[in-house]
């Protein structure tokens, strides 16, 4: 096609590019075109091989994979609700438990499939014995529970010790929770930096074996190149640093909503969103992709059922062709220089102590709330009201922005924001309050 | 902290390249930096040609229509009913490529019309992913419904390169694939 073409179009040096923009532009700086992101990478107007001249000798295929998301409350209804999920066509089941005392015997009667389980507790409380006879993996994160919260399980020591002797039993593994730091309006850098720091701190308290596989809690924006580099960029760092620690770890990706672009108002946004996301999410080749929780949704009217959200889920994985983004000179350049910037903001965290001691000055929280603020003002400067109105009163089940509760911690927390809570509380208050 | 990135060269370097922009393939360099026009009412649009889903005879139909007509019309206007995905871009730079063969066949000149692209939103809930692959495509306008340009003026937008999925090994393959299911059928009528 390319000689085909060239014989009618001839090939374009980009030197001729340049001069072609140049007439266009009648003389203003070709430098105004360039457009830089907080985190200081360019976008050029136009890309050609010759803005790569070297490649990341890294590269990963993978087929990205639809699970069920089920926060289990009660066991019988986690159980029915599990099975109807298998009944509708998925094979990969995602719990998120939060309390020790839930009888996984009982919810994960008859169910046979591939079972991720995320404590949010230390789960040597947990009975697992019904695990030993499943293909399941069971997930801890007490960096990401200080993260959020400001405060470990129970300390520093008892939470790495208690997770250490679960790492040498079967069928458990950490998590790393990038998606906090995107909710808390992080930029991709941080979000990358800061992520594969705490593997850099679990690597240091726990020991991780060559068979460990890593499983990263993820969220995406709507901005596809960016969003899908970050994703690639994250699976290379991960392998760097593994293999810098001498440990050859693995890791996976599990693609969660973005709590960060919610609408407390319009379930339309939000199911336009989360298509989006969950698109971008498998282009950028992530392991599982989830469907949303039920406490996504804040109004009666707007829950889908269990076979809906299962359709969603499959159609989804047949809609993206999860590869069509390799190759491409403008995500692999992003990619390239998320890479190289990532390496060298942990490098500089490292020298100040580490992920945990970042934390402990509060550094880590005061850089993100720095872009959080500016990237919330950029917003409104775009969207100034709330563009959709409200025509019918809908029934409220949820509180529908993200609350968090003052309580005395050792530090300052990362806070999940959602983005635009400035615009909609106010409309909220106005039609549903109490 | 020294950890080193594990680069190769890369070979295709000094290939032979249309800039990535360049007309045949996008709208060329000006149009850096524009997005789709978003219109919700369509019912005085006048659309000559449609592309829905089979893309190859959909394509083909365009060809033996134009090529029939004994003068070009100065603009053309295509409604494209296709996922948002790389198949999109790729239909809408193989119609470029192809349309600028038949205007120069016929007239000498490769910009003898113009030709303006639609792509039709038909669910709110995709909305935001159609304009993302709809800005990568360089489509002139979206037509949807209230509620999706609603969705979209409440949605930050992102600045992207002209045809940032430049390189994309899967992109060029299905370009390729296109291209030559058309161009096989047709080339007979061309004079170029």
């Amino acid at each position: 096609m390319d000689n085909l073409v060239f014989s009618y179009f001839p090939p374009i040096l980009e030197k001729q590019w340049k001069q072609q923009i140049q007439y266009i532009l009648k003389g203003e700086n070709y430098q105004n075109l360039i457009y830089t992101n907080p985190d200081g990478i360019s976008t050029l107007p136009f890309y050609t091989q010759k803005q790569l001249e070297k490649k990341i000798a890294l590269t990963y295929q993978n087929t990205p994979k639809p699970a069920y998301y089920c926060i289990v409350s009660e066991e019988k209804k986690a159980n029915q609700e599990l099975l109807e999920a298998l009944n509708n066509g998925i094979k990969t089941l995602y719990l998120a438990l939060f309390n020790p005392a839930t009888d996984l015997t009982e919810v994960l009667n008859n169910v046979e499939a591939d079972i991720i389980v995320q404590c949010y507790f230390l789960s040597n409380q947990l009975n697992t014995k019904i695990l030993k006879q499943k293909k399941a993996v069971v997930l801890e994160d007490c960096i990401g529970k200080v993260s959020k919260t400001g405060n470990w399980y129970i300390n520093a020591k008892t939470d790495f010790k208690t997770i250490n002797t679960n790492l040498k039993k079967e069928k458990y593994s950490i998590s790393i929770n990038l998606s906090t730091f995107h909710n808390a309006g992080a930029t991709p850098l941080q979000q990358l930096s800061y992520s594969i720091s705490q593997l850099i701190a679990y690597s240091k308290h726990l020991k991780l074996k060559p068979d460990t596989i890593v499983y990263y809690h993820t969220a995406v924006s709507n901005d596809l190149c960016i969003e899908v580099a970050k994703l690639k960029a994250l699976r290379i760092l991960h392998t760097l640093i593994s293999e810098s620690t001498g440990i050859h770890t693995t890791c996976k990706i599990i693609h969660h909503k973005s709590k960060r672009h919610l609408s407390g108002l319009h379930i339309e946004i939000n199911e336009a969103l989360s298509y989006s996301e969950r698109q971008i999410a498998i282009l950028g080749e992530v392991d599982f992709f989830l469907s949303n929780p039920i406490n996504f949704y804040f109004y009666k009217e707007d829950v889908p059922s269990i076979l809906e959200s299962c359709e969603d889920l499959i159609i989804a994985s047949t809609e993206t062709d999860y590869s069509s983004a390799s190759g491409s000179i403008y995500i692999e350049k992003l990619t390239q220089q998320l890479v190289e910037k990532s390496l060298e903001l942990i490098s500089t965290l490292q020298d100040g102590g580490g992920f945990i001691e970042q934390l402990k000055k509060e550094t880590i929280q005061h850089k993100i709330k720095d872009h959080e603020k500016t990237e919330t003002s950029n917003f409104y400067n775009t969207v100034k009201e709330n563009l959709i109105p409200i025509t019918t009163l809908k029934t409220p089940i949820v509180y529908p922005f993200l609350k968090f509760k003052k309580r005395k911690t050792l530090w300052k927390p990362v806070i999940e924001k959602q983005l635009r809570e400035a615009i909609e509380h106010p409309i909220w208050e106005q039609n549903y309050k109490l | 902290m020294n950890i080193s990135i594990p680069y190769l060269s890369n070979e295709k370097l000094d290939i032979d390249e249309q800039a990535a922009g360049f007309a045949p393939f996008t709208k060329g360099y000006n149009c850096y930096g524009s997005k789709p026009k978003i219109i919700t009412n369509d019912s005085n649009l006048i659309i000559d040609f449609y592309i829905i889903n089979n893309t190859t005879e959909s394509i083909l139909s365009i060809f033996k229509t134009i090529i029939s007509q004994e003068n070009l019309k100065p603009t053309y206007h295509i409604l494209i009913e296709l996922p948002a995905s790389s198949n999109l871009i790729a239909t809408t730079q193989v119609l470029r490529t192809l349309l600028s063969f038949l205007c120069l066949s016929k007239t000498k000149n490769a910009k003898a019309s113009k030709f303006y692209f639609y792509l039709r939103n038909k669910h709110s809930k995709k909305i935001a992913l159609q304009y993302t692959y709809a800005t990568m495509a360089q489509i002139d306008v979206l037509v949807t419904q209230n509620l999706g340009a609603s969705i979209l003026q409440s949605i930050p937008q992102n600045t992207v390169p002209i045809d940032p999925m430049y390189g994309s090994d899967t992109l060029k393959k299905q370009t390729h694939l296109l291209f030559f299911n058309v161009w096989n059928k047709i080339k007979e009528h061309f004079i170029l």
